[in-house]
């Protein structure tokens, strides 16, 4: 809990007792709470909320590039409380039949029980499968990593990329912060340089240096993901946990962060999105988080090019 | 790798993957004394350890010591589950884990790791007897730790019974003083014990001591060795390890006050 004050809250005769501390009210009501915050136009973390809103509608985002150095590239991603680290681990394989030329892209989202009290010891809890299928489309689908260039040897020899993201901190948008880490991890990594030997049919690599630099991937148009959360028709970019939780519907975009790129993946889940408006009401809403998703996108391209 | 059953909850490595195989770098044999990193025998790395970075858990701590990296949260106390015997004093259930980019190789097991249990216990063993848990009866303490970058088995040990011990307090738990962990390892070529060893070290030592101790108390909680070590040696490493862990002991405090002064 973030709140420190210990002032109560003077709620309206009909709602509950008016002698609780902010933190028990969020804890006890927490739908009234966030109802009591979008009344005054801004959100339980200060952000502003509403179509007017233009400047500070998106959590803070840093991203850290290489800092594991065990690994042949990381990145650990912050998008407000959410952290999220990214290492990539590189391994040969022979490719596959039906496609000889192509290297592997697996993707692996590992959400530990250290990262919030919703998931437990032992098998991988249901969230994490679903967002390693989601990541795993989203990166297939802008073919952001051209599975051609992992090549070795044709039919021989191939890389094998494995993308593992652990979550460090669980609140909310953990999708689009391991896009993002995925995103940066891969424009840092360099493979390096691997011959195949056919006389031992087996390939041989050369430590990254001066005299074997190894090749860079040139990447695909890098996707970004971007979430949102509907709730009581207020359209809330990025939400937090708490947020999500109350939110009716929640939307994903997944977009190229080039300007007028196209759409990877876009994923709705919940109720539908017809507002007022019926069916125009949903449309409309869903163009407004698409442009909003834009902007985002176009942000996040220059933070991880700097 | 080839010949694992396909985990159907997640994405496979395709069959037959191998970690990449490296021609060997032109090897420059060092015999002198002296370490890769210019460190006296008896320096320890620069400590950088910081709370709070799990908001939504009890307590905290995340450490850095060198290249070794790990993030350490705390859940609870909490009430066991009914249906769990009655326990007077509260449980401490730690669990440690590898990420898969941790150690250079991918380290992917999706069952039980052979590593991680040991060290489990020996974590939970260096910790209880700090811990004041007779106020807490029918209650649990998860204490988990994850490891995101390691330089070898050992050292992870040390900086995850500091980390984990900040994290306890940070969470309010009642202890008797922060517990603090060092290694030191007996190199071939070294007379004297090198503390705070690398990975490398650690490979190529002869000998290895891990301690855990109490500083504030002047007590210790866990010492593990491996290998065969003279009895005049293995006193001087223990000595020059718990005076060391004084130091970290300060780093440790100052990392607690200044979270809870924030």
């Amino acid at each position: 809990m973030t709140t420190t004050s210990a002032q109560p809250i003077a709620g309206p005769s009909t709602a509950p007792s008016s002698s609780l501390t902010p933190a028990l009210f969020r804890r006890l009501h927490p739908r009234p709470y966030l109802e009591k915050f979008l009344a005054e136009g801004v959100r339980p973390d200060g952000r502003p909320v509403g179509a007017s809103a233009k400047e500070g509608v998106w959590r803070d985002a840093s991203v850290n590039l290489g800092s594991i150095s065990t690994a042949p590239a990381s990145a650990l991603v912050r998008l407000g409380n959410t952290t999220v680290v990214c290492g990539i681990t590189l391994e040969i394989a022979p490719p596959d039949i039906t496609f000889p030329n192509q290297g592997f892209l697996v993707p692996n989202v590992d959400l530990p029980p250290l990262c919030s009290p919703l998931f437990k010891q032992g098998a991988p809890a249901d969230e994490s499968q679903v967002l390693a299928t989601r990541l795993r489309d989203v990166l297939l689908a802008s073919t952001v990593l051209p599975l051609s260039s992992l090549l070795i040897e044709p039919s021989k020899a191939a890389f094998v990329v494995y993308l593992d993201i652990v979550c460090l901190n669980y609140d909310g948008g953990v999708l689009d912060a391991a896009v993002l880490a995925c995103v940066g991890a891969l424009r840092q990594l360099v493979l390096p340089e691997a011959t195949w030997d056919p006389d031992t049919l087996s390939t041989v690599c050369h430590p990254i240096s001066s005299q074997h630099p190894g090749k860079p991937i040139t990447l695909g148009p890098l996707p970004i993901c971007v979430s949102f959360g509907i709730f009581n028709s207020h359209l809330l970019p990025d939400t937090t946990l708490f947020e999500s939780d109350l939110c009716t519907s929640l939307v994903s975009v997944a977009l190229s962060s080039a300007s007028k790129g196209p759409l990877f993946n876009i994923y709705q889940a919940g109720a539908p999105l017809s507002s007022a408006g019926g069916e125009a009401g949903g449309r409309e809403q869903l163009k407004a988080c698409i442009a909003l998703a834009r902007g985002r996108a176009r942000e996040l391209k220059a933070m991880l090019e700097e | 790798m080839s010949g694992q059953a396909a985990d159907r909850r997640r994405f496979n490595a395709p069959p037959n993957a191998a970690p990449l195989v490296f021609v060997e770098p032109d090897a420059v044999a060092s015999s002198s004394a002296a370490r890769e990193d210019s460190r006296a025998p008896s320096q320890v790395r620069p400590v950088f350890l910081q709370t709070g970075l799990v908001t939504e858990a009890s307590g905290s701590a995340y450490i850095e010591t060198g290249r070794t990296k790990l993030i350490c949260a705390v859940y609870g106390p909490k009430p066991t589950p009914p249906s769990a015997p009655f326990n007077a004093k509260a449980r401490l259930n730690v669990e440690v884990k590898f990420a898969p980019f941790s150690s250079g190789v991918r380290r992917f097991t999706p069952g039980k790791d052979t590593e991680s249990p040991l060290l489990s216990s020996t974590l939970h063993q260096s910790l209880l007897p700090s811990l004041l848990l007779d106020s807490l009866p029918k209650s649990q303490i998860d204490l988990f730790v994850h490891i995101l970058e390691s330089d070898g088995s050992d050292s992870d040990i040390s900086a995850g019974v500091t980390a984990a011990s900040v994290a306890l307090a940070s969470a309010g738990i009642q202890m008797v003083g922060l517990v603090v962990g060092c290694s030191a390892a007996f190199l071939p070529s070294a007379p004297t014990p090198v503390l705070d060893p690398t990975r490398s070290e650690a490979l190529s030592s002869t000998a290895f001591v891990s301690l855990a101790c109490i500083p504030a108390l002047g007590t210790i909680t866990n010492i593990s060795s491996r290998g065969t070590i003279p009895v005049p040696q293995f006193e001087e490493a223990v000595k020059s390890c718990a005076s060391v862990c004084g130091d970290i002991h300060s780093v440790a405090r100052q990392a607690l006050t200044e979270s809870l002064a924030a």
